[in-house]
Protein backbone atom coordinates (compact mmCIF):
# COMPACT_ATOMS: atom_id res chain seq x y z
CA UNK A 1 0.00 0.00 0.00
CA UNK A 2 3.15 1.93 0.30
CA UNK A 3 3.16 2.21 -3.51
CA UNK A 4 2.47 4.93 -6.16
CA UNK A 5 -0.56 2.65 -7.48
CA UNK A 6 -2.13 -0.02 -6.20
CA UNK A 7 -5.25 -1.52 -7.96
CA UNK A 8 -8.18 -3.74 -6.16
CA UNK A 9 -11.00 -4.69 -8.80
CA UNK A 10 -13.28 -4.85 -5.71
CA UNK A 11 -12.77 -1.02 -5.16
CA UNK A 12 -12.37 -0.14 -9.11
CA UNK A 13 -15.96 -1.62 -9.18
CA UNK A 14 -17.67 0.47 -6.39
CA UNK A 15 -15.86 3.89 -7.52
CA UNK A 16 -16.93 2.83 -10.65
CA UNK A 17 -20.47 2.19 -10.39
CA UNK A 18 -20.96 5.43 -8.36
CA UNK A 19 -20.13 7.49 -11.00
CA UNK A 20 -22.16 5.44 -13.47
CA UNK A 21 -25.03 5.76 -10.96
CA UNK A 22 -24.73 8.88 -9.94
CA UNK A 23 -23.67 10.13 -13.67
CA UNK A 24 -26.03 8.06 -16.05
CA UNK A 25 -30.05 9.57 -15.24
CA UNK A 26 -28.35 13.23 -16.15
CA UNK A 27 -27.32 11.67 -19.24
CA UNK A 28 -30.51 10.00 -19.86
CA UNK A 29 -32.18 13.30 -19.35
CA UNK A 30 -29.79 15.00 -22.03
CA UNK A 31 -30.45 12.54 -24.70
CA UNK A 32 -34.50 12.50 -23.81
CA UNK A 33 -34.88 16.45 -24.32
CA UNK A 34 -32.27 15.90 -27.12
CA UNK A 35 -34.98 13.71 -28.68
CA UNK A 36 -37.14 15.62 -28.27
CA UNK A 37 -35.72 19.26 -29.10
CA UNK A 38 -34.82 16.85 -32.49
CA UNK A 39 -38.57 16.05 -33.60
CA UNK A 40 -40.38 19.07 -32.39
CA UNK A 41 -38.45 22.17 -32.94
CA UNK A 42 -38.74 23.70 -36.23
CA UNK A 43 -35.58 24.96 -37.74
CA UNK A 44 -36.95 28.33 -38.93
CA UNK A 45 -37.60 28.97 -34.80
CA UNK A 46 -33.62 29.61 -33.88
CA UNK A 47 -33.47 31.50 -36.94
CA UNK A 48 -36.21 33.87 -35.93
CA UNK A 49 -34.76 34.22 -32.08
CA UNK A 50 -31.45 35.61 -34.11
CA UNK A 51 -30.53 39.45 -34.49
CA UNK A 52 -29.72 40.28 -37.75
CA UNK A 53 -26.66 42.40 -37.04
CA UNK A 54 -23.98 39.68 -37.04
CA UNK A 55 -22.39 40.43 -34.03
CA UNK A 56 -25.36 40.58 -31.64
CA UNK A 57 -26.49 37.24 -33.52
CA UNK A 58 -23.43 35.58 -32.03
CA UNK A 59 -24.04 37.29 -28.82
CA UNK A 60 -27.13 35.58 -28.53
CA UNK A 61 -26.72 32.28 -30.33
CA UNK A 62 -24.05 31.79 -27.50
CA UNK A 63 -27.20 31.60 -24.89
CA UNK A 64 -29.45 29.38 -27.26
CA UNK A 65 -28.64 26.67 -24.93
CA UNK A 66 -30.25 27.54 -22.39
CA UNK A 67 -33.49 27.44 -24.64
CA UNK A 68 -32.56 24.35 -26.39
CA UNK A 69 -29.74 22.41 -24.67
CA UNK A 70 -28.25 19.51 -26.31
CA UNK A 71 -24.43 18.09 -25.51
CA UNK A 72 -21.41 18.46 -27.17
CA UNK A 73 -22.26 14.63 -29.26
CA UNK A 74 -25.48 15.60 -30.74
CA UNK A 75 -24.83 19.21 -31.17
CA UNK A 76 -22.74 18.92 -34.24
CA UNK A 77 -25.16 16.86 -36.43
CA UNK A 78 -27.80 19.36 -35.59
CA UNK A 79 -25.57 22.55 -36.91
CA UNK A 80 -24.44 20.79 -39.89
CA UNK A 81 -28.18 21.04 -40.79
CA UNK A 82 -28.64 24.09 -39.71
CA UNK A 83 -25.95 25.56 -41.53
CA UNK A 84 -27.35 23.88 -44.72
CA UNK A 85 -30.88 25.45 -43.97
CA UNK A 86 -29.51 29.02 -43.64
CA UNK A 87 -27.96 29.79 -40.19
CA UNK A 88 -24.63 31.78 -40.46
CA UNK A 89 -21.58 29.39 -39.87
CA UNK A 90 -20.51 32.21 -36.94
CA UNK A 91 -23.77 31.96 -34.96
CA UNK A 92 -23.91 27.58 -35.67
CA UNK A 93 -20.38 27.54 -34.25
CA UNK A 94 -21.32 29.49 -31.25
CA UNK A 95 -24.19 27.82 -30.63
CA UNK A 96 -22.45 24.36 -30.73
CA UNK A 97 -19.44 25.40 -28.21
CA UNK A 98 -21.76 27.39 -25.93
CA UNK A 99 -24.77 24.56 -26.27
CA UNK A 100 -23.03 22.02 -24.00
CA UNK A 101 -22.05 24.28 -21.35
CA UNK A 102 -24.68 26.70 -21.40
CA UNK A 103 -27.68 24.60 -20.72
CA UNK A 104 -29.82 24.45 -17.17
CA UNK A 105 -28.98 20.75 -17.39
CA UNK A 106 -24.87 21.58 -16.80
CA UNK A 107 -25.74 24.23 -14.72
CA UNK A 108 -28.10 21.75 -12.48
CA UNK A 109 -25.51 18.96 -12.67
CA UNK A 110 -22.54 20.90 -12.19
CA UNK A 111 -24.11 22.74 -9.10
CA UNK A 112 -24.99 19.21 -7.77
CA UNK A 113 -21.99 17.76 -8.16
CA UNK A 114 -20.17 20.30 -6.50
CA UNK A 115 -22.15 20.33 -3.79
CA UNK A 116 -19.94 21.68 -0.76
CA UNK A 117 -17.54 22.56 -3.12
CA UNK A 118 -18.33 26.27 -4.06
CA UNK A 119 -21.27 24.89 -6.02
CA UNK A 120 -22.54 28.68 -7.15
CA UNK A 121 -19.31 30.34 -7.80
CA UNK A 122 -17.99 26.99 -9.74
CA UNK A 123 -21.53 26.67 -12.05
CA UNK A 124 -21.48 30.28 -12.74
CA UNK A 125 -18.19 30.33 -13.91
CA UNK A 126 -18.12 27.81 -16.05
CA UNK A 127 -21.26 29.16 -17.72
CA UNK A 128 -19.85 32.50 -18.01
CA UNK A 129 -16.26 31.00 -19.49
CA UNK A 130 -17.85 29.02 -21.84
CA UNK A 131 -20.30 31.41 -23.08
CA UNK A 132 -17.38 33.57 -23.50
CA UNK A 133 -15.06 31.75 -24.99
CA UNK A 134 -17.55 30.86 -27.85
CA UNK A 135 -18.77 34.05 -28.67
CA UNK A 136 -15.26 34.90 -29.00
CA UNK A 137 -14.88 32.13 -31.21
CA UNK A 138 -17.82 32.76 -32.87
CA UNK A 139 -16.89 36.56 -33.70
CA UNK A 140 -13.62 34.87 -35.51
CA UNK A 141 -15.23 32.98 -37.59
CA UNK A 142 -17.42 35.63 -38.45
CA UNK A 143 -13.78 37.28 -40.30
CA UNK A 144 -12.87 34.35 -41.91
CA UNK A 145 -13.15 33.05 -44.98
CA UNK A 146 -15.52 30.17 -45.06
CA UNK A 147 -13.11 27.96 -46.79
CA UNK A 148 -10.76 28.67 -44.34
CA UNK A 149 -12.63 27.37 -41.61
CA UNK A 150 -15.77 24.79 -43.39
CA UNK A 151 -15.02 21.77 -45.38
CA UNK A 152 -15.64 21.79 -49.13
CA UNK A 153 -18.55 19.92 -48.81
CA UNK A 154 -20.32 21.81 -46.52
CA UNK A 155 -19.80 24.90 -47.95
CA UNK A 156 -21.35 23.45 -51.33
CA UNK A 157 -24.40 22.81 -49.24
CA UNK A 158 -24.53 26.43 -47.72
CA UNK A 159 -24.28 27.68 -51.34
CA UNK A 160 -27.27 26.06 -52.46
CA UNK A 161 -29.31 26.48 -49.00
CA UNK A 162 -32.22 24.29 -48.46
CA UNK A 163 -34.27 27.17 -47.35
CA UNK A 164 -35.43 28.09 -43.83
CA UNK A 165 -38.90 26.45 -44.74
CA UNK A 166 -37.93 23.46 -43.03
CA UNK A 167 -39.58 22.54 -39.72
CA UNK A 168 -39.22 19.55 -37.43
CA UNK A 169 -39.75 16.15 -38.48
CA UNK A 170 -42.08 15.26 -41.06
CA UNK A 171 -45.29 13.82 -39.99
CA UNK A 172 -48.03 13.17 -37.14
CA UNK A 173 -47.14 13.66 -33.65
CA UNK A 174 -47.14 9.59 -32.77
CA UNK A 175 -44.31 9.22 -35.57
CA UNK A 176 -42.21 12.66 -34.08
CA UNK A 177 -42.91 10.69 -30.49
CA UNK A 178 -41.00 7.61 -32.29
CA UNK A 179 -38.86 9.54 -33.81
CA UNK A 180 -37.31 10.87 -30.21
CA UNK A 181 -37.36 7.89 -28.77
CA UNK A 182 -35.25 6.64 -31.73
CA UNK A 183 -32.82 9.63 -31.06
CA UNK A 184 -33.15 9.49 -27.37
CA UNK A 185 -32.00 5.70 -27.26
CA UNK A 186 -29.21 6.22 -30.32
CA UNK A 187 -27.22 9.19 -28.15
CA UNK A 188 -27.85 7.71 -24.77
CA UNK A 189 -26.10 4.67 -26.00
CA UNK A 190 -23.96 6.16 -27.77
CA UNK A 191 -23.36 8.29 -25.43
CA UNK A 192 -22.70 5.76 -22.57
CA UNK A 193 -19.87 3.92 -23.91
CA UNK A 194 -17.94 7.27 -23.96
CA UNK A 195 -19.38 8.26 -19.77
CA UNK A 196 -18.34 4.29 -19.58
CA UNK A 197 -15.04 4.91 -20.21
CA UNK A 198 -14.43 8.38 -18.79
CA UNK A 199 -16.19 6.56 -15.56
CA UNK A 200 -13.85 3.69 -15.46
CA UNK A 201 -10.92 6.13 -15.79
CA UNK A 202 -12.00 8.19 -13.40
CA UNK A 203 -12.44 4.99 -10.91
CA UNK A 204 -8.93 3.71 -11.55
CA UNK A 205 -7.45 7.21 -10.97
CA UNK A 206 -9.60 7.54 -7.57
CA UNK A 207 -9.10 4.03 -6.25
CA UNK A 208 -5.27 2.74 -7.36
CA UNK A 209 -3.36 5.92 -7.79
CA UNK A 210 -1.74 6.96 -4.47
CA UNK A 211 -2.86 10.95 -3.78
CA UNK A 212 0.05 11.45 -1.84
CA UNK A 213 2.47 10.87 -4.89
CA UNK A 214 0.13 13.29 -6.90
CA UNK A 215 -0.14 15.64 -4.32
CA UNK A 216 3.25 18.47 -6.17
CA UNK A 217 1.11 17.82 -9.19
CA UNK A 218 -1.96 19.07 -7.67
CA UNK A 219 -0.17 22.09 -5.37
CA UNK A 220 1.34 24.09 -8.46
CA UNK A 221 -1.58 25.43 -10.42
CA UNK A 222 -0.08 25.25 -13.83
CA UNK A 223 0.71 21.69 -13.69
CA UNK A 224 -2.96 21.01 -11.90
CA UNK A 225 -4.27 22.94 -14.42
CA UNK A 226 -2.64 21.52 -17.65
CA UNK A 227 -3.08 18.09 -16.13
CA UNK A 228 -6.78 18.42 -15.97
CA UNK A 229 -7.63 20.10 -19.33
CA UNK A 230 -5.40 17.48 -20.85
CA UNK A 231 -6.96 14.71 -19.01
CA UNK A 232 -10.60 16.16 -19.78
CA UNK A 233 -9.60 16.19 -23.37
CA UNK A 234 -8.32 12.02 -23.18
CA UNK A 235 -11.69 11.30 -21.22
CA UNK A 236 -14.03 12.72 -23.47
CA UNK A 237 -16.73 13.30 -21.42
CA UNK A 238 -20.23 14.23 -21.94
CA UNK A 239 -20.77 17.93 -20.09
CA UNK A 240 -23.87 16.60 -18.69
CA UNK A 241 -21.89 14.57 -16.11
CA UNK A 242 -18.47 15.63 -16.23
CA UNK A 243 -18.51 17.52 -13.04
CA UNK A 244 -19.68 14.32 -11.37
CA UNK A 245 -16.26 12.95 -12.16
CA UNK A 246 -14.53 16.56 -11.62
CA UNK A 247 -15.51 16.41 -8.23
CA UNK A 248 -13.61 14.02 -7.33
CA UNK A 249 -10.26 15.08 -7.78
CA UNK A 250 -10.23 16.59 -4.43
CA UNK A 251 -6.75 17.44 -4.30
CA UNK A 252 -6.51 19.12 -7.33
CA UNK A 253 -6.92 23.25 -7.09
CA UNK A 254 -10.95 24.78 -7.91
CA UNK A 255 -9.16 26.52 -11.10
CA UNK A 256 -7.74 23.26 -12.09
CA UNK A 257 -11.37 21.41 -11.74
CA UNK A 258 -13.28 24.84 -13.37
CA UNK A 259 -10.51 24.44 -16.65
CA UNK A 260 -11.25 20.64 -16.55
CA UNK A 261 -15.08 21.38 -17.22
CA UNK A 262 -14.36 24.20 -19.37
CA UNK A 263 -12.33 22.40 -21.86
CA UNK A 264 -13.69 19.58 -21.83
CA UNK A 265 -16.87 20.53 -23.64
CA UNK A 266 -14.89 22.82 -25.87
CA UNK A 267 -12.24 20.20 -27.09
CA UNK A 268 -11.75 16.64 -26.93
CA UNK A 269 -10.70 13.34 -28.59
CA UNK A 270 -14.08 12.63 -29.02
CA UNK A 271 -14.95 16.22 -30.36
CA UNK A 272 -11.87 16.16 -32.95
CA UNK A 273 -13.64 13.45 -34.43
CA UNK A 274 -17.10 14.63 -35.03
CA UNK A 275 -15.52 18.35 -35.29
CA UNK A 276 -13.42 17.47 -38.12
CA UNK A 277 -16.73 16.00 -40.56
CA UNK A 278 -17.83 19.85 -40.93
CA UNK A 279 -14.69 21.92 -40.16
CA UNK A 280 -11.15 21.60 -42.17
CA UNK A 281 -8.67 20.04 -39.84
CA UNK A 282 -5.95 23.11 -39.90
CA UNK A 283 -9.16 24.87 -38.25
CA UNK A 284 -10.18 22.34 -35.68
CA UNK A 285 -6.24 21.99 -34.46
CA UNK A 286 -6.17 25.62 -34.35
CA UNK A 287 -9.37 25.58 -32.23
CA UNK A 288 -7.65 23.15 -30.46
CA UNK A 289 -5.03 24.97 -29.51
CA UNK A 290 -6.30 28.25 -29.10
CA UNK A 291 -9.06 26.90 -26.29
CA UNK A 292 -6.41 25.34 -24.75
CA UNK A 293 -4.50 28.65 -23.91
CA UNK A 294 -6.99 30.41 -23.63
CA UNK A 295 -8.92 28.32 -21.01
CA UNK A 296 -5.71 27.64 -18.86
CA UNK A 297 -4.78 31.57 -18.70
CA UNK A 298 -8.53 32.29 -17.60
CA UNK A 299 -8.69 30.15 -14.97
CA UNK A 300 -5.18 30.45 -13.79
CA UNK A 301 -6.31 34.43 -14.02
CA UNK A 302 -9.18 33.36 -11.63
CA UNK A 303 -6.93 32.78 -9.14
CA UNK A 304 -6.96 36.19 -8.04
CA UNK A 305 -10.19 36.13 -6.77
CA UNK A 306 -9.45 33.43 -4.88
CA UNK A 307 -11.06 30.36 -5.85
CA UNK B 1 -34.35 -10.16 -39.76
CA UNK B 2 -31.18 -7.88 -39.08
CA UNK B 3 -33.57 -4.85 -38.48
CA UNK B 4 -35.16 -7.17 -35.40
CA UNK B 5 -31.54 -8.09 -34.23
CA UNK B 6 -30.61 -4.52 -33.66
CA UNK B 7 -33.84 -4.19 -32.11
CA UNK B 8 -33.56 -6.50 -29.61
CA UNK B 9 -30.09 -6.05 -29.14
CA UNK B 10 -30.57 -2.04 -28.07
CA UNK B 11 -33.80 -3.46 -25.77
CA UNK B 12 -31.28 -5.89 -24.26
CA UNK B 13 -28.67 -3.09 -23.37
CA UNK B 14 -31.49 -0.89 -21.97
CA UNK B 15 -33.35 -3.45 -20.25
CA UNK B 16 -29.76 -4.72 -18.57
CA UNK B 17 -28.87 -1.25 -17.74
CA UNK B 18 -32.63 -0.38 -16.42
CA UNK B 19 -32.40 -4.13 -14.03
CA UNK B 20 -29.12 -3.37 -12.87
CA UNK B 21 -30.29 0.21 -11.91
CA UNK B 22 -33.65 -0.94 -10.05
CA UNK B 23 -31.77 -4.29 -8.63
CA UNK B 24 -28.86 -1.61 -6.64
CA UNK B 25 -31.93 0.54 -5.78
CA UNK B 26 -34.58 -2.16 -4.29
CA UNK B 27 -31.94 -3.88 -2.48
CA UNK B 28 -30.98 -1.17 -0.67
CA UNK B 29 -27.18 -1.38 -2.08
CA UNK B 30 -27.96 1.74 -3.48
CA UNK B 31 -27.24 3.61 0.28
CA UNK B 32 -23.70 2.16 -0.32
CA UNK B 33 -23.17 4.43 -3.42
CA UNK B 34 -25.33 7.61 -3.31
CA UNK B 35 -25.99 10.29 -1.44
CA UNK B 36 -29.79 10.20 -0.20
CA UNK B 37 -30.36 13.27 -2.15
CA UNK B 38 -29.47 11.39 -5.02
CA UNK B 39 -31.34 8.19 -4.70
CA UNK B 40 -34.36 8.55 -6.55
CA UNK B 41 -33.10 9.71 -9.77
CA UNK B 42 -31.35 6.37 -9.79
CA UNK B 43 -35.04 4.75 -9.27
CA UNK B 44 -36.46 7.34 -12.09
CA UNK B 45 -33.53 6.19 -14.40
CA UNK B 46 -33.90 2.47 -13.78
CA UNK B 47 -37.60 2.51 -14.46
CA UNK B 48 -37.49 4.87 -17.37
CA UNK B 49 -34.67 2.18 -18.88
CA UNK B 50 -36.86 -1.12 -18.80
CA UNK B 51 -39.50 1.27 -20.68
CA UNK B 52 -37.72 2.42 -23.05
CA UNK B 53 -36.46 -1.35 -23.46
CA UNK B 54 -39.85 -2.28 -23.84
CA UNK B 55 -41.02 0.43 -26.37
CA UNK B 56 -37.58 -0.47 -28.66
CA UNK B 57 -39.33 -3.70 -28.82
CA UNK B 58 -42.51 -2.84 -30.02
CA UNK B 59 -41.54 0.71 -31.94
CA UNK B 60 -42.72 0.71 -35.61
CA UNK B 61 -39.65 -0.10 -38.28
CA UNK B 62 -39.02 2.98 -39.28
CA UNK B 63 -38.34 4.25 -35.60
CA UNK B 64 -35.21 2.09 -36.03
CA UNK B 65 -33.85 2.62 -39.13
CA UNK B 66 -30.68 4.69 -37.60
CA UNK B 67 -29.76 1.80 -35.55
CA UNK B 68 -29.87 -0.77 -38.37
CA UNK B 69 -27.98 1.36 -40.58
CA UNK B 70 -24.63 0.33 -39.00
CA UNK B 71 -23.22 -3.37 -39.16
CA UNK B 72 -24.06 -5.83 -36.84
CA UNK B 73 -20.47 -6.40 -35.66
CA UNK B 74 -19.95 -2.95 -34.67
CA UNK B 75 -23.58 -3.20 -32.87
CA UNK B 76 -22.66 -6.31 -31.06
CA UNK B 77 -19.07 -4.40 -29.83
CA UNK B 78 -20.52 -1.75 -28.92
CA UNK B 79 -23.17 -3.24 -26.73
CA UNK B 80 -20.69 -5.47 -25.19
CA UNK B 81 -18.46 -2.22 -24.25
CA UNK B 82 -21.45 -1.14 -22.31
CA UNK B 83 -23.05 -4.22 -20.71
CA UNK B 84 -19.91 -6.00 -20.09
CA UNK B 85 -18.16 -3.68 -17.91
CA UNK B 86 -21.21 -2.93 -15.59
CA UNK B 87 -21.71 -6.39 -14.98
CA UNK B 88 -18.37 -6.89 -14.04
CA UNK B 89 -18.12 -4.32 -11.80
CA UNK B 90 -21.65 -5.13 -10.19
CA UNK B 91 -20.56 -9.13 -9.64
CA UNK B 92 -17.58 -7.81 -8.36
CA UNK B 93 -17.73 -4.76 -6.18
CA UNK B 94 -17.94 -5.07 -2.11
CA UNK B 95 -19.79 -2.11 -1.94
CA UNK B 96 -17.34 -0.89 0.35
CA UNK B 97 -13.85 0.77 -0.17
CA UNK B 98 -10.96 -1.62 1.10
CA UNK B 99 -7.71 -0.78 2.89
CA UNK B 100 -5.95 -0.07 -0.07
CA UNK B 101 -8.24 2.87 -1.86
CA UNK B 102 -8.31 4.25 1.87
CA UNK B 103 -4.62 4.68 2.24
CA UNK B 104 -4.43 6.12 -1.23
CA UNK B 105 -6.51 9.00 -0.31
CA UNK B 106 -5.00 12.10 1.21
CA UNK B 107 -6.48 12.16 5.18
CA UNK B 108 -8.52 15.11 6.26
CA UNK B 109 -6.63 16.23 9.53
CA UNK B 110 -7.95 19.64 8.87
CA UNK B 111 -11.24 21.47 9.12
CA UNK B 112 -10.14 23.54 6.31
CA UNK B 113 -9.88 20.74 3.91
CA UNK B 114 -13.28 19.35 4.61
CA UNK B 115 -15.37 19.61 1.74
CA UNK B 116 -18.73 20.88 3.20
CA UNK B 117 -17.11 22.55 6.10
CA UNK B 118 -18.06 25.85 7.03
CA UNK B 119 -15.39 27.64 8.53
CA UNK B 120 -16.83 29.69 11.49
CA UNK B 121 -15.54 32.87 13.03
CA UNK B 122 -12.90 31.76 16.00
CA UNK B 123 -14.22 34.09 18.57
CA UNK B 124 -17.67 33.44 17.62
CA UNK B 125 -19.26 30.66 20.47
CA UNK B 126 -22.12 29.73 18.54
CA UNK B 127 -24.30 30.75 15.86
CA UNK B 128 -22.08 29.84 12.80
CA UNK B 129 -21.64 26.39 14.42
CA UNK B 130 -25.23 25.11 14.15
CA UNK B 131 -25.95 23.43 10.41
CA UNK B 132 -22.25 23.60 9.66
CA UNK B 133 -21.54 19.83 11.34
CA UNK B 134 -21.94 17.38 8.58
CA UNK B 135 -25.07 14.82 9.49
CA UNK B 136 -24.28 11.42 10.73
CA UNK B 137 -25.68 8.94 8.59
CA UNK B 138 -25.43 6.05 10.84
CA UNK B 139 -27.83 7.80 13.71
CA UNK B 140 -25.78 6.16 16.50
CA UNK B 141 -23.92 9.09 17.99
CA UNK B 142 -26.94 12.19 17.60
CA UNK B 143 -24.25 14.84 18.47
CA UNK B 144 -26.10 17.84 17.41
CA UNK B 145 -28.33 19.35 20.19
CA UNK B 146 -29.20 22.45 18.92
CA UNK B 147 -32.97 22.33 18.85
CA UNK B 148 -32.91 24.59 22.83
CA UNK B 149 -30.28 26.66 22.08
CA UNK B 150 -27.50 28.09 19.87
CA UNK B 151 -25.21 26.02 21.67
CA UNK B 152 -23.88 22.76 19.95
CA UNK B 153 -23.79 20.21 23.03
CA UNK B 154 -22.20 16.68 22.41
CA UNK B 155 -23.95 13.54 24.43
CA UNK B 156 -22.37 11.33 26.66
CA UNK B 157 -23.17 7.90 27.40
CA UNK B 158 -23.74 5.99 30.52
CA UNK B 159 -20.25 6.05 31.48
CA UNK B 160 -20.64 9.68 31.53
CA UNK B 161 -18.28 9.26 28.27
CA UNK B 162 -18.98 12.12 25.97
CA UNK B 163 -20.15 10.65 22.16
CA UNK B 164 -18.36 12.41 19.52
CA UNK B 165 -17.90 11.72 15.83
CA UNK B 166 -14.80 12.26 14.45
CA UNK B 167 -15.61 15.37 12.21
CA UNK B 168 -16.20 16.58 15.71
CA UNK B 169 -12.67 16.63 16.76
CA UNK B 170 -11.96 18.32 13.79
CA UNK B 171 -14.41 21.18 14.50
CA UNK B 172 -12.97 21.17 18.58
CA UNK B 173 -9.63 21.76 17.14
CA UNK B 174 -10.98 25.09 15.75
CA UNK B 175 -13.56 26.06 18.25
CA UNK B 176 -12.64 26.85 21.95
CA UNK B 177 -16.77 25.65 22.77
CA UNK B 178 -16.72 22.18 21.31
CA UNK B 179 -13.33 21.82 22.43
CA UNK B 180 -13.97 22.53 26.09
CA UNK B 181 -16.41 19.47 26.02
CA UNK B 182 -13.80 17.36 25.21
CA UNK B 183 -10.11 18.40 26.35
CA UNK B 184 -8.82 16.04 28.74
CA UNK B 185 -12.08 14.23 29.11
CA UNK B 186 -13.88 10.39 28.32
CA UNK B 187 -14.76 10.63 24.95
CA UNK B 188 -16.28 7.90 22.91
CA UNK B 189 -16.13 7.99 18.66
CA UNK B 190 -16.64 5.23 16.74
CA UNK B 191 -14.87 4.39 13.31
CA UNK B 192 -12.74 2.28 10.94
CA UNK B 193 -9.29 1.48 12.05
CA UNK B 194 -6.23 2.50 9.76
CA UNK B 195 -2.38 3.22 10.33
CA UNK B 196 -1.38 7.30 10.64
CA UNK B 197 0.28 8.28 7.91
CA UNK B 198 2.12 11.52 9.30
CA UNK B 199 2.51 12.94 13.02
CA UNK B 200 3.86 9.34 13.68
CA UNK B 201 7.37 10.07 14.92
CA UNK B 202 7.28 7.50 18.05
CA UNK B 203 5.21 5.04 15.74
CA UNK B 204 2.62 4.44 18.41
CA UNK B 205 -0.17 6.36 16.79
CA UNK B 206 -2.70 4.80 14.57
CA UNK B 207 -6.21 6.86 12.88
CA UNK B 208 -9.88 6.06 13.11
CA UNK B 209 -11.35 7.09 10.15
CA UNK B 210 -15.12 7.98 8.51
CA UNK B 211 -15.79 8.29 4.85
CA UNK B 212 -17.53 11.81 4.35
CA UNK B 213 -19.72 11.49 0.82
CA UNK B 214 -20.49 14.58 -0.77
CA UNK B 215 -22.45 12.89 -4.06
CA UNK B 216 -21.35 9.84 -4.37
CA UNK B 217 -19.11 7.29 -3.01
CA UNK B 218 -15.82 7.97 -5.48
CA UNK B 219 -16.19 11.28 -3.65
CA UNK B 220 -16.01 10.03 -0.46
CA UNK B 221 -12.91 11.12 1.63
CA UNK B 222 -11.69 9.82 5.20
CA UNK B 223 -11.78 11.51 8.05
CA UNK B 224 -9.16 10.78 10.12
CA UNK B 225 -8.95 11.30 14.04
CA UNK B 226 -5.50 10.32 15.75
CA UNK B 227 -5.20 7.89 18.63
CA UNK B 228 -2.79 6.45 20.75
CA UNK B 229 -3.42 2.98 21.90
CA UNK B 230 -2.90 1.65 24.91
CA UNK B 231 -1.61 -1.45 23.19
CA UNK B 232 -0.68 -1.89 19.87
CA UNK B 233 -4.10 -3.09 18.47
CA UNK B 234 -4.31 -6.55 16.73
CA UNK B 235 -6.82 -5.74 14.32
CA UNK B 236 -6.89 -5.83 10.47
CA UNK B 237 -6.88 -2.39 8.62
CA UNK B 238 -10.57 -0.65 8.09
CA UNK B 239 -11.88 -2.54 11.36
CA UNK B 240 -14.85 -1.01 12.81
CA UNK B 241 -13.93 -0.23 16.39
CA UNK B 242 -15.35 1.76 19.61
CA UNK B 243 -12.69 4.03 20.46
CA UNK B 244 -12.58 5.50 24.65
CA UNK B 245 -10.03 6.94 25.67
CA UNK B 246 -9.00 10.85 26.92
CA UNK B 247 -9.12 13.64 24.63
CA UNK B 248 -6.21 15.86 23.96
CA UNK B 249 -5.46 18.84 21.48
CA UNK B 250 -1.89 19.40 21.18
CA UNK B 251 0.21 21.89 19.51
CA UNK B 252 1.77 19.50 16.75
CA UNK B 253 3.85 21.72 13.52
CA UNK B 254 2.17 24.99 15.23
CA UNK B 255 -1.31 23.98 14.88
CA UNK B 256 -3.73 22.37 16.98
CA UNK B 257 -4.30 18.92 16.19
CA UNK B 258 -6.92 16.16 18.25
CA UNK B 259 -5.55 13.16 19.67
CA UNK B 260 -7.35 9.89 21.68
CA UNK B 261 -4.71 9.61 24.19
CA UNK B 262 -4.58 5.82 26.39
CA UNK B 263 -7.31 4.45 23.87
CA UNK B 264 -9.08 1.22 24.36
CA UNK B 265 -10.33 -0.36 21.57
CA UNK B 266 -13.35 -2.31 21.09
CA UNK B 267 -13.82 -4.32 17.63
CA UNK B 268 -18.03 -3.67 16.48
CA UNK B 269 -20.27 -4.06 13.61
CA UNK B 270 -19.99 -1.40 10.61
CA UNK B 271 -23.58 0.82 11.37
CA UNK B 272 -25.93 0.51 9.25
CA UNK B 273 -24.41 4.11 7.17
CA UNK B 274 -20.99 3.50 7.08
CA UNK B 275 -21.01 7.52 5.80
CA UNK B 276 -21.10 11.00 7.07
CA UNK B 277 -23.04 13.78 4.50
Amino acid sequence: MDGAFHFSLSDFSFSFLSILLEGLPFLLLGTMIAGVIDQFLPVRLMARLLPRNAYAGVLVSGLLGILFPICECGVVPIIRRLMSKGLPPANAITYMLAAPIVNPIVAVSTFAAFRGQAPLEVTLLRLGLGYGLAVAVGFVVHNLPLRRVLRTEVIADIAQPQGLSGGAAAGGVANRLWGALAVCVGDFLNMTVYFVFGAAAAALFNTSVNQDFIVPLAMNDWLATTSLMTLAAMLSLCSTTDAFIAATFSMFPTIAKLAFLVFGPLISLKLVFLYSSIFRKRFVMGLAAGLFVAVCLLCLRLKVIGL
Amino acid sequence: MTSLFHRFLRAGVLAIWGGVLLTIYFTGRICAYLHPNFQPFTLVAGCLLVCFAFLVLIAPATANAHATARSSAWSVLTSLLLVAPLLLAFSNTLDSFGASTVANRVYVQDLAQLPSAQMPAATSPSGPIEGALPNDGSQTAQSANTAQDDKYLLPKNKLGQVQAQVVDFLYAAQLPEIRDQLENKPVEVIGQLMPAKTNNPKGNRFVVIRMMMTCCAADAQPIALPIEPQQKPDLPDMTWVRVTGKAAFPIEGGQRKPLIQNAALEKIDAPEDPYLY
